[in-house]
């Protein structure tokens, strides 16, 4: 018989500081640095300024340090023989 | 594109997801296990620490290099593969479990990805997908 099974779990980011958090994904992310090394400098720059607003906005944290929550699907699948 | 950035850096946050899917899959030791869009191979260390002979396959040659000579300075024995997620390389039948952390899911084409992952004769396929 075949089955599909999917469970949500969740995972955080924790960094010391927002600061440190932004300077870790725009260094170690590569479609981040796709976009670094394609858009001109000034728009770069607007798009930065939005990241780092959502990271703020998803921060959990509030004792000054950046804790970022995501949810992802842990997904099980088996075909019938 | 992914070769940019660093991903050495960027993978040890990632590979608790890839232990709690190595985990969920019951890995043997003995089982064939393919790791699709491996990565520097967090799950594929994770199977083969379980005793699996595991294929990894990536698009990205940088990934490889990385997969490599990670797996050699862990002393695991992982056959790294160049390999397309939308065509895989690999005969039907040929492995008891296809798996893949945060890798598959950026191919372009998902439908062709998911036949491919499940091409086998009757395979347990796994993937872990990041919502949204």
């Amino acid at each position: 018989m075949s089955s599909i099974d999917a469970e949500v779990r969740t995972s955080d980011f924790q960094f010391a500081s927002l600061a440190e958090g932004w300077e870790f994904w725009e260094r170690t992310n590569a479609p981040q640095a796709a976009m670094k090394s394609m858009f001109p400098p000034a728009a770069y720059s607007a798009i930065v300024q939005r990241e780092v607003a959502l990271m703020r906005d998803l921060n959990s944290a509030n004792d000054g340090t950046l804790r970022l929550s995501w949810d992802w699907l842990l997904v099980r699948a088996r075909k019938a023989s | 594109m992914w070769s940019l950035g660093d991903y050495n850096e960027l993978a040890p946050r990632l590979e608790p997801c890839a232990i709690g899917l190595a985990d969920a899959c019951d890995i043997a030791p003995g089982m064939e296990v393919l790791d699709v869009a491996a990565g520097n191979g967090n799950f594929a260390i994770a199977a083969a620490g379980r005793g699996a002979h595991v294929t990894a396959s990536d698009w990205t040659p940088r990934m490889l290099e990385l997969g490599r000579d990670r797996t050699a300075s862990e002393g695991l024995e992982i056959e790294w593969i160049e390999a397309n997620a939308e065509a895989l390389p690999f005969g039907p039948g040929r492995f008891d479990l296809v798996a893949s952390t945060f890798g598959a899911m950026f191919a372009p084409r998902p439908d062709r990805v998911a036949s491919e992952l499940f091409r086998g004769r009757d395979p347990i396929a796994i993937q872990v997908g990041r919502p949204g």
